[in-house]
């Protein structure tokens, strides 16, 4: 052999290797299935589009419910974590079989409109306004949520908001109204992203935002902001569980979606909801009642 | 560097869900770059070897949709998988499915253009040899890329970083589903928006490297054939 | 003498341009059968590009070229009976072997049939020890012979050479002029290009000059000489 065809030889067996590597990647994921094991039931359509809030997934709420979920009924969910509205929409076009979100007034509009089955009350817990330690808005002096937000705007310190017609979004905009402000300008953020990223942006920009509690207790040790203004009941966070109209469109799991709606409300969802704790602090309270 | 060191070491602690993410997307690479390649190389082929009105409009054109955003060719197959669209009875939207589908879709007009202009180089007296010799149409394709196998291996590479890479596809159309259709790149988009930069470093890393595996082959590719 | 026999290749008001620039233009130029043909003329006068077009290698152009009475696109015969060998002839990946069978093959030649071929070919142009060679491990003159070979072993009988002896040294030159000789007295057509004179002066019955694209009245190579 001479050396240059050994050399030939040479490379072609490392871009083979290199190729296989690649394509062994594959294999190697499909021995190791890392999806939640099989459960007891078997379910006819095992697979649940639940579309929620950035809130209850950043949390980690869902990561601790979804888990029981599955071992008590045998169904996978599968969570597309976006805004309020657009959960909404996604239920709206038949691509989620249930929906876990929080704006009672839009979903009582998608209720009207025929889009939903069943809602249902399942926990809450309250908004909170965060901000840099310097407060320099001085919102913690403020009487209520709606003074708070005067303050802000008046200040001329940076607000960043979600932008994203998710629940939080839609509560933030009803409190500039109730202020009397119009939320544009300089000072005026809109970030189109979810409930972490959103405070991550405004720790950046040392700027106040609203946040759930429970997004706030979730990401609170990696921010240098905190809380300024709370407890006004104007910040009240409820939480509603809705089922997908079935009859929008045959390939809407109703059975699953059902499952869910009455797991999530059962007692002992509603005992796992109180259960759920970051740093000893309980972030969502159950709400259910027949 | 600590940070750096930190997510190195997320990587060899065993953590099942980073490595679960990467054969993830290894395997929907893997799957939408032969779906793309399947009809890509011999449109490409085609392109190349038919005598047809039109077919430098057409190259054009192949050409211009390779520049096509990928969340513009995301939004494109949503309207499509969407329940309440034409192809919403394949339930494909935020499953596998779905990714593999779009992520195939946006490495076709990457696979015929790289098929196409390969060919163009590749030395022209190899067709006319096939030709004068009197092969038929499907042994010309056949010679031509066999000859130019080294352009195919290429065209293949390049799919497979193109797609392992973007994440318009696989966030519109996977909605980055956890343990279903989260990705080295929707991970890294969500983990970063989050402040959780150890994570999505991690997975930087694996990306970086595999891009440069790919890098790698693809040089050693056109060094074999040279 | 018969009267007015069908020449080989008649060409009538024929245009040529590669993107708008003419290559060649003829108002009639008739090529008789069993000749051995020269066309000379300078680099760039259109040699190589009149003998592909012969082959049906480049087009579309205007005018009418046909080949034993017929016109040109879609002429069978002409397929089965021309090959064209460029001035530096490649061979597909593989052995002289295999690039031999894959010509025979591509004829539907098989079994015995092809073997007799083959080993008769390969004796005819003296490359019987060189058929266990690959492409990169022959030289220029053994690759045209090669070349050569295919062309035969597959039945043609009519030869277009581009510059068939340029880039070989003295002794290929000599040794494949020879073999050509032996060929046209077998009863092929060679119809070739060169500026080389002692090809023209040892092999041509017929030249035809050359200007600008514009190829003259054949004469005999005697008178050429004169």
């Amino acid at each position: 052999m001479t050396h240059s065809t050994r050399r030939i030889l040479f490379r072609r067996g490392v871009v083979l290797t290199l190729l296989c590597l690649l394509v062994a990647g594959p294999l190697f994921a499909f021995g190791d299935k890392a999806t939640t094991p099989p459960a007891v039931p078997t379910p006819e359509n095992p697979r649940v589009r639940l579309a929620t809030t950035t809130s209850t997934d950043n949390t980690g709420l869902l990561d601790f419910l979804l888990p029981e979920f599955t071992k008590d009924t045998g169904y996978t969910v599968d969570v597309v974590a976006v805004g309020t509205g657009a959960a909404l929409t996604l239920g709206q076009n038949a691509d989620a079989d249930v929906l876990l979100v929080h704006a009672r007034a839009l979903e009582d509009a998608f209720m009207a409109a025929g889009h939903g089955a069943v809602r249902r009350d399942v926990m809450y817990n309250d908004f909170v306004i965060i901000g840099p330690a310097a407060d320099p808005a001085n919102i913690a002096l403020s009487a209520n949520a709606v003074e708070a937000f005067r303050r802000i705007q008046a200040s001329g310190a940076i607000f960043v908001s979600r932008g994203d017609n998710s629940g939080t979004h839609v509560m933030e905009k009803s409190l500039w109204q109730r202020a009397g402000v119009n939320p544009a300008g300089e000072w005026y953020r809109e970030a189109g992203q979810g409930m972490e990223q959103v405070i991550i942006m405004a720790d950046n920009m040392a700027a106040y935002t609203l946040t759930d509690r429970g997004t706030w207790l979730a990401v609170m040790e990696r921010s240098t902001l905190g809380i300024r203004y709370e407890g006004d009941s104007l910040l009240f966070n409820p939480y509603g569980v809705i089922t997908v109209n079935p009859a929008k469109n045959p390939a809407i799991n109703a059975a699953g979606a059902t499952t869910f709606l009455e797991w999530l409300t059962s007692p002992r969802g509603q005992q796992l909801i109180a259960q759920f704790m970051i740093n000893g602090k309980q972030l969502f309270y159950p709400s259910y009642r027949e | 560097m600590g940070a750096l060191r930190h997510s190195l070491e997320l990587l060899f602690s065993g953590d099942r869900e980073i490595w679960w993410t990467i054969g993830t997307t290894l395997q929907f690479s893997f799957w939408s770059t032969v779906l793309a390649i399947v009809p890509g190389v011999p449109a490409g082929a085609a392109l190349f070897l038919g005598r047809f009105r039109g077919r430098r409009a057409l190259a054009a054109t192949v050409n211009a949709i390779m520049s096509v955003p990928t969340v513009v060719i995301g939004l494109f197959v949503y309207s499509f998988l969407s329940r309440s669209g034409p192809l919403g009875g394949l339930g494909w939207l935020y499953a596998p499915a779905g990714v593999i589908a779009g992520q195939s879709i946006l490495a076709f007009p990457l696979v015929i253009a790289m098929t196409y202009t390969g060919l163009q180089k590749l030395d022209p007296r190899y067709h006319e040899t096939l030709l004068t010799l009197g092969a038929g149409r499907w042994r010309r394709l056949l010679g031509i890329l066999k000859e130019g196998r080294f352009v195919m291996l290429q065209t293949v590479l390049a799919a497979l970083g193109r797609v392992s890479g973007e994440v318009g596809v696989s966030m519109m159309l996977g909605g980055n589903i956890r343990w279903y259709t989260r990705t080295i790149t929707t991970t890294i988009a969500l983990e970063a928006g989050k402040g959780q930069f150890e994570r999505a470093v991690a997975l930087g890393v694996v990306l970086l490297a595999i891009a440069l595996i790919i890098n790698m082959a693809s040089h050693l590719a056109v060094r074999d054939a040279a | 003498m018969p009267l007015n026999p069908t020449p080989l290749f008649e060409l009538e008001r024929l245009h040529f341009a590669y993107s708008r620039r003419p290559v060649l233009n003829c108002q009639r130029l008739e090529l008789p059968a069993g000749q051995a043909i020269a066309f000379v003329g300078p680099n760039g006068s259109g040699k190589t590009t009149l003998l592909k077009l012969l082959n049906g290698l480049v087009g579309p152009y205007q005018g009418t070229v046909r080949f034993a009475g017929r016109p040109l696109p879609g002429n069978a015969e002409l397929r089965r009976r021309s090959v064209y060998v460029h001035q530096h002839p490649v061979l597909f990946a593989g052995t002289v072997r295999s690039n031999l069978v894959y010509a025979l093959k591509l004829k539907k030649f098989r079994g015995r049939e092809l073997e007799e071929r083959l080993q008769s070919a390969a004796q005819r142009l003296g490359i019987l020890e060189l058929l266990d060679r690959t492409a990169p491990h022959l030289s220029g003159g053994e690759t045209q012979r090669v070349a050569l070979a295919r062309a035969l072993a597959i039945g043609a009988d009519v030869l277009l050479l581009d510059e068939p002896t340029s880039s070989m040294d003295r002794a290929s030159d000599l040794a494949l002029r020879d073999i050509l000789i032996t060929l046209k007295k077998d009863g092929l057509s060679l119809l070739f290009s060169a500026h080389d004179d002692s090809l023209v002066a040892g092999l041509a019955d017929l030249v035809c000059l050359f200007d600008q694209g514009k190829p003259e009245p054949l004469v005999p190579a005697g008178e050429h000489y004169r």
